[in-house]
C-alpha cells in the first residue's frame, strides 16, 4: 500500500515538473507577409553609371533597364535549376526548429488567427539569390534579404520597427563555376537562408529583439 | 555671381572625388551582442591577433567618378586588425568570458576581406560593406586547433546619397554583423564547451 502512495506522489511530482517546463514556453506567432524572390544581381551590381554621366536622367534610365535585361536573362537561366522549395523548407523550418529547441513554442499564423498574447515576429521576405560580392573578381554569394518586426503583444510600448537583414553565403564562386554545378548552387543558396533563419532566431532568442 | 558660385561648387565636388577619404569605423561598443557562447562557462581567451591577409591592403574601397573610374582611396583611422580585434574582445566579454594576457585559449586568424562597395541604381545608390575573416581558436598549452571558421559581416543601405558618415555607418554596421556571426556560432559554442570538458 505504501509502495502504491510513493509511486502516486513521484507521479504527480514528475507530471508538476512537466506542465511547469511546458507552461514557462514562450508562445512565439510567426506571420510571414508576402513571398520571396528569386534575384540576380550581375550587371547592376558592376554597373559604373556612365548612361548618367553621358545623358543624365534619361541615360541613366537606358542604362538600368540594360542592366536589369541583363540580369533578368541570368535569373530565367538560373532559376530553373534552382529548388523552389527552398525559401520555405531551409529559412522557415530552420527558424522554426532553432526556436523551438530554446523553449519557444511557435506558433504559424492563419489568415483567420488574430494572435493577442506572447510575442509576434512578422517578416517580410523580399528577395534571394545570387549577387556579385566583389566586383574585382566577380565572384557571387547566395544571399537573402527581408524585413522583420517583434512585437510583445501584452507590452502595449513594444516596438514595431522594421529590421533589414541582408545575409549572404560564406562561399564566393563565379558565375559560371555555380551555372556548372547545380548542387553547389542550391547548397550556397540553402546555406545563406539557414544562416539568415539562425541570425533571426538568435537575436530573438538571446537578445530579445530582431 | 550665380555662375561663379556654380564653378566654385562644381570644382569643390570634382575636387571631393579627388580626395581621399578616411573612415572612423569602428563596431557598436554599446551593442552587447549575446549569443550561445554566454551559455559556455567563464574562459580566458588571450587578445586577438589577426593577420591582414586583403588582396588589396592599401584601401577598403574606391571612390569612383561617373564612368566607375577610380579616383581617390578610401581607407580606415584604425587598421583593420585593430578594428576586428577590439570588436571580437568586445564580444567576449559581452558573452561572460575574459580576455587577458595569459589565457588558455588564443585566438589567431586572418582579415580575408574589408571591403565597401558601391551599387549604381536609377534612383538610389546602395552602400554595401562586406567583411571576412577566418579565427582560430587554439589550445595556449598545446597549440592544438579547438575551432576554426570563417565568417562574414555584410551590411547593405540604400539611400538617395551619402558621403562619409554614411559610408563609415555601412562598414560599422558590417562589423557589428561579423560580430553576430561569431557570437551566434553554435559549432563554436559546441566546441568550447567541449573543450572546457
Amino acid at each position: 500500500m505504501k509502495i502504491i502512495h510513493v509511486i502516486t506522489a513521484l507521479v504527480t511530482i514528475l507530471f508538476s515538473a512537466h506542465f511547469a517546463q511546458a507552461s514557462e514556453k514562450t508562445i512565439i506567432h510567426i506571420d510571414v507577409d508576402g513571398s520571396a524572390e528569386f534575384d540576380v544581381l550581375y550587371h547592376r551590381a558592376t554597373s559604373n553609371a556612365t548612361g548618367a554621366v553621358i545623358a543624365g536622367l534619361i541615360g541613366a534610365g537606358i542604362q538600368s533597364g540594360i542592366e536589369s535585361n541583363q540580369d533578368s536573362a541570368k535569373v530565367d537561366v538560373m532559376e530553373p535549376m534552382i529548388d523552389k522549395a527552398s525559401w520555405r523548407t531551409y529559412f522557415l523550418d530552420t527558424l522554426n526548429t532553432r526556436l523551438e529547441s530554446k523553449n519557444y513554442e511557435a506558433e504559424w499564423i492563419g489568415e483567420t488567427i488574430e494572435p493577442t498574447e506572447g510575442l509576434l515576429l512578422t517578416i517580410y521576405p523580399d528577395n534571394y539569390g545570387f549577387k556579385i560580392v566583389d566586383t574585382k573578381t566577380l565572384l557571387m554569394s547566395a544571399f537573402v534579404q527581408f524585413e522583420a518586426t517583434l512585437v510583445n503583444l501584452q507590452d502595449e510600448t513594444s516596438r514595431s520597427e522594421k529590421k533589414d537583414f541582408y545575409v549572404t553565403s560564406k562561399d564566393r564562386r563565379t558565375y559560371d563555376a555555380l551555372l556548372s554545378d547545380k548542387v553547389l548552387m542550391n547548397a550556397d543558396l540553402q546555406s545563406a537562408l539557414r544562416k539568415a533563419a539562425k541570425r533571426i532566431a538568435n537575436k530573438i532568442i538571446y537578445n530579445k529583439e530582431v | 555671381m550665380r555662375k561663379f558660385i556654380l564653378i566654385l561648387l562644381t570644382i569643390f565636388t570634382q575636387a571631393c572625388a579627388f580626395t581621399d577619404a578616411t573612415l572612423p569605423v569602428q563596431h557598436d561598443s554599446n551593442a552587447n551582442t549575446v549569443g550561445p557562447i554566454s551559455e559556455v562557462e567563464i574562459l580566458t581567451f588571450s587578445p586577438p591577433n589577426l593577420e591582414d591577409a586583403r588582396s588589396d591592403k592599401q584601401r577598403i574601397g574606391w571612390k569612383k567618378n561617373g564612368y566607375g573610374q577610380h579616383t581617390a582611396d578610401i581607407t580606415t583611422e584604425k587598421t583593420v586588425q585593430v578594428i576586428i580585434e577590439d570588436a571580437v574582445t568586445d564580444a567576449l566579454l559581452d558573452n561572460g568570458h575574459a580576455v587577458v594576457e595569459d589565457a588558455s585559449i588564443t585566438i589567431t586568424g586572418s582579415i580575408d576581406r574589408f571591403w565597401f562597395e558601391t551599387d549604381m541604381n536609377f534612383w538610389t545608390v546602395e552602400f554595401i560593406g562586406d567583411i571576412q575573416c577566418t579565427l582560430d581558436f587554439k589550445d595556449a598549452s598545446t597549440s592544438e586547433t579547438i575551432y576554426s571558421s570563417v565568417y562574414t559581416g555584410t551590411y547593405k543601405r540604400e539611400v538617395a546619397g551619402g558621403l562619409e558618415a554614411t559610408w563609415t555607418e555601412v562598414m560599422a554596421e558590417a562589423v557589428d554583423n561579423l560580430i553576430e556571426e561569431i557570437v551566434f556560432d553554435d559549432a563554436l559554442a559546441e566546441a568550447l564547451e567541449e573543450y572546457r570538458q
